[in-house]
């Protein structure tokens, strides 16, 4: 066979693809060296980290904030910002996929077999050049394994459909990361409280939160993160420093910091971090303030109960804060509706080819809210605060201030796999109940204030970005506190109405928040 | 930034085509995997299976090892059907698909030329195989950055087969774009390119430090070689300090690889040069050499230098020309597997007192090989500078439409087993880098490099 084995190559591919037959009826043999745990080549990374959408591993990103220099961002927190995620998570029941499961059979043949193909001649026939060991995210050899390398092999081909959708919203949730974002969701998390960011290959902390320990161990915006626990984040994606960092509330976690040129160890104890996802306040001696920082399951029941503290103090205006709000679950976002926009529809919602869907407010028997309100908007407000602006807008229930929001107007479903991994998939757009589509597009102030702020580009850059910033956020606030004055001068009628009557209750029970935990066993 | 001098791997070093490939290593055990039975369906616990017809599909295009080798199929499948019947747009064209997945998987690999290839770009290989060149008429290649020193044949044992594997710090390790050789006449060859250079901007516009991983080597290879370049400016790192040099490039156009050229040098010296090994080249360099050898020359100068590699066959026979009937060297491939490739028996055969191989760094690939084996066989002796150090050979398998995979699928070996993947070819008489690149400098070397006599 050594005379035949190239003879004369022919000079193109045959047409037929033509299935290399394996070179070993044994499992390959695994390089043995076990090297220590370099990088990942998550492919698809880059990818799936511009989008935003993420909800991955709780850590998540606000992709298109940083398009500016493409950068990305993950928070490595129990459970906190989302960005731009907006999702139902819809656990399959039996039946739910069989309508369709005819439709599989014939669900592009030819890139089944091409993948089926490929997989195979690189399990078999792939020669590794570099000295480089190729890792999972989750550090384990992928060649010292042939099932292993074919599992992972396959998620890879999996993101590239992703991908390939170009939309940045459809994305692959491998086992971990599917299993970590229902965790998230539970906010059973021992992590450090920082959210990192994914600048060129580097991981970068964007911002320690405050009261956690990276705040206590003085972590500073852009710090470098150049190891965690002696493991180089050389090529690392956020997603991957994410998973390093976090462990078990108690444990200890060392990060190699590298600012302003020095290199220095600093060791951490891991807690759980509570998302502070609402936070509520009378400002200004008569106006009722709420800040929500995602539409989590909690999200209505938080706003009711500060709107009945509110009721007892009598205040006369509401401040709705949805500045860098990445969004959340839809059914809160119709739930918090409901509170604030008279009967009708919240959302429309239109899948492929499908009719357009109205949502509509949920008769909450505690009633609307009539109190003047000014709803605060960012360039990260998006998502679910984005279809709560629009119906507050549309609706005039409301005042719209501060910047255009981000523009995502895509319905994400989590749908679970047969092995425990998962896709966000795209399924519906969205409009607003005026018709309006702002995916792209986002939804314009009432009143602008304010303008979108490119990020720090460096450590330099932070103090004044972050000094800009909260001037400009205080703006903002100043400017719904003397709209908000300014109406309650025009109408007292509206601001003795209180908080928290039940004019419109009608019995009927709330829809629940959709769940988050959808039982595995469950799926098909 | 460090240096770099590690594997260099030209684009179009060695490529053999898919079904050629795997036709000659697939005997041995061909006969365990034939006809996967569709009987082996029950596969665990998966309440989802693939349908019979989509598996038995399957299997007849790539048998499956064992049925557990379906599962992540069927993942793959499953996520078809749904991106199908849910995804908010319609999806028109499936090719798109098939490229993410396939693309996605081997970029996977972490190996630059493990890549898809667009029917441009693989028309463009094509070209470069046989020498035709477009644009900056640039060869190009993948190396990694780090240092290594060149292998001395015969002075270490045997590399045990699989790839090399070190302890050094590979962190930092990161694949960058390299110039392997330019073409005479070309406008880089003009702008005075160097093998090794690095290349960090085009056209004033910094490339990522490490390019290779978000730009494949063919999107390069088109940038600065394809029929529609319009590449004026190079910024190069160039070894060993990594020196900035900006470099202009004019009037870029169509330029070949020069063919195989022979005549008598003085002393009797036979001095054939080869730029390139296509496909050729065997019957070329026997046509080119044959009228000289009428006159009985003594020593044959075999001059490989800025010889990027190419065709392994081409190679086999010139290698069989001057030294028939034993190896040309040897292929590792995948699992551990060693093949013997044979110089090819040319009814034609030439034979000299004394040989003497000129390289130099850019000379590559299947030009390392040939060198070796001459050395090796034929007690040539190698003059010049140590050789860039690519040892890797590529398959291309076809997709539909024109579109195809390339998947790094072995490395080459000397004879007696060197391994000079990375490291590069040792010699055994130094030119200085100040002469090697004058043709009349080495000229005037050679009578003194053949006086010397014999490798040991």
């Amino acid at each position: 066979m050594e005379n035949n084995r190239m003879g004369s190559p022919p000079e193109k591919p045959s047409s037929e693809a033509s299935e290399p037959k394996p070179a070993s009826t044994q499992p390959a043999s695994a390089p043995s060296a076990l090297r220590r745990v370099k990088n990942v080549a998550l492919t698809a990374g880059v990818l799936l980290f511009l989008v935003g959408a993420g909800y991955r591993t709780g850590a998540v990103l606000q992709g298109r904030s940083l398009a500016g220099h493409g950068a990305t961002r993950a928070i490595v927190t129990g459970a906190s910002r989302i960005r731009g995620n907006f999702q139902r998570m819809i656990a399959l029941g039996p039946g739910a996929g069989d309508a369709r499961l005819g439709m599989r059979d014939k669900a592009f043949p030819q890139t089944l077999d091409s993948y089926w193909v490929a997989l195979n001649t690189i399990v078999q026939h792939f020669y590794n050049p570099t000295p480089i060991t190729l890792f999972t995210d989750t550090g384990r050899a992928i060649f010292s394994n042939p099932q292993r390398m074919r599992t992972y092999l396959t998620y890879q081909g999996i993101r590239g459909i992703m991908s390939s959708l170009n939309d940045p919203y459809s994305r692959f949730l491998d086992p971990e990361a599917y299993k970590e974002m229902q965790q998230d969701n539970a906010g059973a998390f021992g992590g450090i409280g920082a959210q990192l960011e994914d600048e060129n290959g580097k991981i970068i902390i964007a911002k320690p939160l405050p009261d956690t320990p990276a705040a206590d161990a003085h972590l500073l915006p852009m710090d470098q993160i150049i190891a965690i626990n002696g493991k180089s984040t050389h090529e690392m994606t956020s997603e991957m420093a994410v998973r390093l960092i976090r462990g078990k509330p108690g444990t200890p976690v060392t990060l190699t910091i590298l600012r302003a040129g020095k290199q220095f160890p600093v060791r951490i104890v891991r807690a759980i971090i509570n998302a502070q996802n609402f936070d509520s306040k009378i400002i200004d001696g008569d106006i009722g303030y709420m800040r929500l920082m995602l539409f989590d399951e909690q999200a209505a029941d938080n706003v009711e109960k500060a709107l009945e503290g509110f009721g007892k103090k009598n205040v006369k205006g509401l401040v709705l804060d949805l500045r860098d709000n990445p969004g959340g679950l839809l059914n809160t976002a119709v739930d918090l509706a409901s509170k604030f926009i008279p009967p009708g529809p919240v959302v429309y919602v239109q899948e492929r080819a499908g009719q357009r869907v109205a949502i509509p407010t949920n008769n909450d028997p505690r009633g609307r809210h009539r109190l003047p309100l000014a709803v605060l908007v960012n360039h990260y407000s998006a998502s679910a605060s984005e279809i709560l602006a629009g119906a507050i807008k549309d609706t005039h229930s409301g005042t719209i201030i501060g910047t255009t929001t981000w523009g995502k107007g895509l319905v994400q479903e989590v749908i679970p796999l047969n092995d425990n991994s998962a896709i966000a998939l795209t399924i519906e757009r969205y409009y607003t109940p005026s018709g309006a589509d702002i995916n792209k597009k986002g939804i314009t102030p009432d009143i602008v204030v304010g303008r979108q702020m490119a990020e720090p580009q460096s450590q330099a850059d932070v103090a004044k970005w972050l000094n800009e910033r909260n001037a400009m956020d205080k703006t903002q606030l100043d400017t719904a506190v003397a709209l908000i004055h300014r109406e309650i001068g025009d109408s007292k009628a509206v601001a003795n109405s209180g908080v928290g009557s039940g004019a419109q209750a009608t019995g009927r029970p709330r829809i629940p928040p959709a769940s988050l935990h959808a039982p595995a066993g469950q799926k098909r | 930034m460090r240096l770099f001098h590690r594997a260099l791997y030209p684009v179009i070093g060695l490529t053999i085509f898919g079904a050629a490939f795997i036709a000659g290593l697939g005997p041995r055990s061909v006969g365990a995997q034939t006809g996967e039975p569709a009987a082996q369906d029950a596969d665990g616990s998966d309440s989802l299976t693939l349908p019979p017809d989509v598996r038995h599909r399957l299997a007849s295009a790539a048998p499956a090892k064992s049925p557990q080798d379906f599962g992540p199929a069927v993942t793959f499948w499953e996520v078809l059907g749904k991106v199908k019947t849910r995804y908010v747009d319609k999806i028109t064209n499936q090719d798109k698909l098939t490229h993410g997945a396939v693309s996605s998987m081997l970029r996977a690999l972490r190996d630059p030329y493990s890549r898809i290839i667009t029917p441009e770009e693989l028309k463009l290989d094509h070209e470069q195989a046989l020498g035709h060149f477009s644009g900056a008429g640039l060869v190009l290649g993948a190396r990694l950055s780090g240092d290594l020193v060149p292998i001395k044949m015969g002075a270490a044992a045997p590399v045990p087969p699989g790839p090399a594997r070190r302890e050094s710090d590979d962190a930092d390790r990161v694949w960058q774009l390299v110039v392997v050789d330019t073409v005479p006449g070309s406008a880089a060859s003009k702008a005075d390119l160097q093998p090794g250079d690095i290349i960090s901007k085009i056209d004033g516009v910094r490339i990522d430090r490490a390019p290779l991983a978000t730009k494949t080597i063919d999107d390069l290879n088109l940038m600065l070689n394809g029929p529609e370049a319009h590449v004026s400016l190079l910024t190069i790192a160039r070894p060993p300090d990594d020196h900035a040099i900006d470099v202009h490039l004019d009037h870029l156009g169509p330029v070949n690889e020069p063919p195989v050229t022979a005549r008598l040098l003085p002393h009797n010296v036979a001095y054939v040069r080869i730029h390139l090994f296509t496909p050729t080249t065997g019957t070329d360099f026997a046509k080119a050499l044959s009228p000289i050898y009428a006159d009985h020359p003594s020593a044959l100068a075999l001059d490989l230098r800025d010889n990027s590699g190419g065709s392994l066959s081409a190679a086999e026979q010139v290698v069989g020309a001057l030294a028939p009937n034993g190896l040309a060297g040897l292929l590792d491939t995948h699992a551990g597997a060693v093949t013997k490739l044979t110089a090819a028996a040319d009814p034609q055969t030439f034979s000299f007192q004394r040989i003497v191989v000129l390289t130099n760094n850019g000379s590559a690939s299947v030009a390392e090989l040939a060198a070796a084996a001459l050395h090796e066989r034929a007690g040539a002796v190698l003059a010049g500078e140590a050789t860039f150090g690519n040892g890797l050979v590529q398959s291309v398998f076809p997709l539909k439409n024109g579109w195809a995979y390339s998947l790094t699928t072995g490395r080459l070996r000397a004879p007696d087993g060197a391994d000079f993947n990375e490291h590069g070819l040792a010699i055994d008489r130094p030119i200085s880098p100040n002469l090697i690149n004058t043709d009349s400098a080495v000229a005037a070397a050679l009578p003194s490099l053949l006086a010397m006599g014999k490798a040991p």
